[in-house]
């Protein structure tokens, strides 16, 4: 669950019919060429420099175990080479895995054992060879406790993991190594475990790597893997990657620009304004809702700008633990009375996102279409609801939310204004994001609800589901809900071990069940990902996995 | 004299004491009970308990507040306002920049605000109600009545962005792709000044209007009230020449009044220069507080508040001196 960066969010506004048109003609690989068109450059070719802007604390760390939020991972997926990775090609097919410093693992037919076999051209940037060794201390110290930042939670079913995670272990039994390959033993088949191996918290550092946090870059200055290695970095100024020389083409053919210069601080609207004017070529934070009306009627800008559905969910949590919220009429009551219509329209309206009363989000293959609560209130149902509840009402509780991102307080009013109906009074308590964060996390908080944005870690529903409400561990920071129905256990676990088609129906299935039946959401919406580039840049590619742009594909036009 | 000085020095390091307490207290100990977690917030939302008490043992936070507070002040007589938990460097070289970053602008707004409002106001106290004081006044008032939030975007729009598209303030007199100004940035003094000073002359502008604004008025009322004076009548009287009283006479008594009023401006405007660094991508002290504070860095946030702190303590220290060096009345008040 990645931090949706602040300068992402954007504002509401009426939202013209026509320009919703326009930009959805522009479908969802966008309305400029695409990485594939003909005026692509060579493979191997590279050359100019592409400027880019991002938000003030748009980066958490460049330590390349402990990188988490959305922007830091597009950078990641430009200076590392993970074991695996995804395609470079926007949409649904970028989710795909292909080989990366390895081939595709062989799996055991017991779904216990990956077998990654290295590739011939994987070394670090200082031209050093990756071996097997390396990877292997990558993940002890992606895992070990001073520097986890939450992925290392992903591998608990490797053999040992626990054990190391919490600190009284020194090295992970279920990671072996030959001369050429790395192997992982769980203790439980793990049907998201290919897309884990992929996180780029396991962007791979040498044997030897200090076990201490270097979130200055230090690491990828030297040990980077990707077509691109760090150059310099100036904390809250500027970031410049450069092409890596010694990043091996037959990995892939990625990075066609000698440099990557970013410039941190940007507010949205200006950056806008600077690609415009040709002076800025690309914004790592989403577009504001009136730049993008204002664009989507330029038709000399049309094409520079690109749309994507995004792997995301904005939702109100509802604490189990918090009475009436233990009730699960209650819970369904709250999914019929509020309007999420009104409350997309405050994050930005039909441009912006599409109400769901889905846990999974459209841009998963975990996917399909339901319909148990409507976008618009039904306070029939709800305060049906609420008398079979057998709750006394009015009752009193707070929603808590960010207060320093547009349209959270606003979404907040609503839900306050909505829930009223049903003799629920709310009070808003909004904090700067840094500090309803750490609040929500802490279960000893018994916040009773909130509106949190989510950002799947990989393209699974597992990421969404068994990381947000798996109910054996109803404490666990991330399950804000404190769902822990024991019954519900057996479905989470025969769906997170499935693979395939099975895979997609169980928690097509479970999603449902979880809705239909316990309702600890009150889905929102999915935001939608807009992105306005200079008429130079070439090879646009929004990458899915990772939320961000991918800059492995992008060039200068000629 | 001396006395005076002693005095407000002495007065000036409690003060400093006092914020150092109040900033520490503010976010060391109060911010806690808000739910703001920095070792949660470092952590991550996954992390185990005790991944966070791990975190919140590296960063001292789990010492008892008093042996914290011991630390930092240890730190902070040093000169050491300890270390950012973000960015891992010495929060001093984090705020050196930054204050040279926000003083470049502000001083920089002062001149201008200064040039303008000087001649405006003196020629309105000097010519009340003629078409000069008029137009004077109005100015002041459009100027007083422009939010810098709204001010800032706009001066970028039109005076940076627009001649790129080859108008200015939607004429359309400029060529195509014509650069006027930047959008956004900033070039340090010391890297190139030149480039230093033409990043900086909008930011500047939009800082000054409105300052400007409430000095025109403020010189004005000052102006016309020593103008009624029996001093520049009697000047007046014996002949001295219209620039000789306004220069010799009004300026040089209403400057201690002035002095007092920049200071305390000046030292408002560090503080608060916020949405022009913001629009403008400027890496001041405002921009630094904010970008700490979404990231939960107490020893970056504390060291922005206290280095705000010093300024304002000094700039008001230096003023009330300089108030007593260029008025006799206060050096005699000091001296009983």
């Amino acid at each position: 669950m990645r931090k949706v960066a602040s300068g992402r969010a954007r504002r509401g506004a009426v939202i013209g019919f026509a320009a919703l048109l326009t930009l959805s003609a522009c479908g969802s690989s966008g309305g400029g060429s695409a990485a594939t068109t003909t005026s692509a450059p060579k493979a191997g070719a590279v050359s100019g420099t592409l400027t880019g802007a991002m938000a003030s604390g748009a980066i958490d760390t460049l330590d390349p175990n402990r990188w988490y939020f959305a922007v830091t991972w597009g950078l990641a997926n430009a200076m590392c080479t993970t074991l695996i990775r995804y395609g470079d090609v926007s949409g649904t097919a970028g989710t795909k895995l292909v080989p990366g410093t390895a081939n595709l693992p062989t799996i055991s037919s017991n779904g216990l054992t990956y077998t990654y076999t290295l590739r011939p051209g994987a070394r670090f940037s200082n031209g050093t060879p990756i071996t097997p060794a390396d990877i292997k201390y990558t993940w002890l110290r992606l895992m070990a406790p001073a520097i986890d930042t939450g992925t290392g939670y992903y591998f608990t079913n490797v053999i040992g993991a626990p054990a190391y995670l919490a600190g009284t272990s020194k090295t992970v039994a279920g990671i072996t190594t030959t001369a050429n390959s790395i192997t992982f033993h769980l203790t439980a088949p793990d049907g998201a475990f290919l897309y884990k191996t992929a996180l780029p918290t396991t962007c791979p550092v040498p044997v030897g790597t200090s076990m201490k946090p270097e979130n200055n870059g230090t690491i990828e200055q030297t040990y980077a893997s990707g077509p691109f290695k760090l150059q310099s970095y100036s904390p809250g100024r500027q970031l410049v990657l450069a092409f890596n020389k010694n990043y091996d083409q037959a990995l892939g053919d990625r990075g066609h620009v000698a440099k990557i210069q970013f410039t941190i601080g940007v507010l949205s609207t200006q950056a806008t304004l600077e690609i415009e004017a040709n002076q800025l070529d690309f914004n790592t934070s989403n577009l504001a809702t009136a730049d993008i009306l204002k664009i989507s009627h330029d038709s000399a800008l049309k094409s520079q700008v690109y749309t994507s559905a995004r792997p995301d969910i904005t939702y109100l949590f509802l604490n189990y633990e918090v009475p009436p919220l233990n009730n699960v009429d209650v819970r369904k009551a709250i999914n019929f009375a509020i309007n999420r219509t009104a409350i997309e329209a405050q994050w930005g309206g039909p441009l912006a996102g599409t109400p769901t009363d889905q846990i999974v989000p459209p841009a998963l293959v975990d996917y399909k279409k339901y319909s148990i609560y409507p976008n618009t209130p039904n306070l029939t149902e709800a305060k049906k609801l609420m008398t079979e509840s057998g709750v006394k009402t009015p009752v009193s509780l707070a929603i808590r939310t960010q207060s320093d991102a547009p349209g959270f307080v606003a979404m907040a009013t609503v839900i306050q204004s909505d829930l009223k109906a049903i003799g629920i009074n709310l009070s808003i308590e909004a904090t700067p994001n840094s500090v309803n964060s750490s609040y929500i996390s802490n279960y000893k908080s018994h916040t009773p609800m909130g509106i949190e944005p989510w950002s799947a870690d990989f393209p699974d529903a597992d990421a969404i589901i068994n990381t947000g409400m798996y109910p054996g561990t109803p404490n666990f920071a991330a399950n804000f809900s404190h769902f822990g129905v024991a019954s519900f256990v057996p479905q989470f676990n025969q769906a997170a071990a499935a693979l395939g088609a099975t895979r997609v129906k169980d928690y097509e299935q479970l999603d449902y069940n979880l809705m239909s039946q316990q309702a600890p959401y009150a889905p929102l919406f999915n935001p939608r990902w807009y992105d306005f580039v200079s008429s130079r840049l070439g090879g646009y590619v929004y990458s899915e996995a990772m939320d961000a742009i991918n800059y492995n594909t992008l060039y200068i036009k000629s | 004299m001396r006395r005076m000085i002693l005095r407000r020095l002495i007065g000036c390091v409690i003060q400093l004491f006092v914020v150092t307490i109040a900033a520490w207290l503010l976010f060391y100990v109060i911010a806690r009970f808000t739910g703001a977690s920095p070792a949660q917030r470092i952590a991550g939302k996954t992390a185990s308990a005790a991944q966070i008490a791990l975190v919140a043992k590296l960063l001292g936070l789990n010492k008892p507040y008093w042996q914290q507070y011991l630390i930092f002040l240890g730190h902070l007589l040093h000169g050491n306002f300890g270390y950012s938990y973000f960015q891992d460097r010495p929060v001093s070289s984090i705020l050196w920049p930054a204050t040279r970053a926000t003083a470049s602008l502000v001083l920089g707004a002062a001149v201008i605000w200064i040039a303008i409002a000087a001649p405006i106001g003196g020629y309105g106290g000097f010519r009340p109600r003629s078409i000069g004081d008029v137009l004077g006044r109005g100015l002041a008032i459009f100027g007083m009545s422009i939010p810098v939030f709204w001010l800032a975007p706009m001066m970028s729009y039109f005076f940076a962005f627009q001649p790129t598209q080859g108008r200015i303030i939607g004429l359309p007199i400029l060529a195509q792709g014509t650069t006027l100004f930047p959008i956004t940035g900033y070039v340090d003094l010391g890297q190139n000044p030149i480039e230093w000073g033409y990043h900086l002359i909008l930011p500047w502008i939009t800082l000054a209007i409105g300052f400007a604004a409430i000095y025109i008025r403020y010189i004005r009322t000052l102006t016309a009230e020593q103008l009624g004076e029996d001093y520049t009548r009697t000047a007046k009287a014996k002949g001295a020449s219209t620039r000789r009283i306004l220069l010799r006479h009004v300026g040089r008594n209403i400057a201690p009044t002035m002095t007092v009023l920049l200071g305390a401006d000046v030292a408002t405007a560090l503080s608060g220069v916020f949405f022009v660094e913001t629009v403008f991508n400027i890496p001041g002290l405002g921009w630094t507080g904010v970008y700490a504070i979404e990231n939960l860095d107490y020893p970056v946030i504390t060291g922005v508040v206290i280095v705000c702190a010093i300024i304002a303590v000094f700039a008001n220290t230096i003023v009330d001196l300089l108030h007593g060096v260029l008025d006799p009345r206060v050096r005699r008040m000091a001296a009983q």
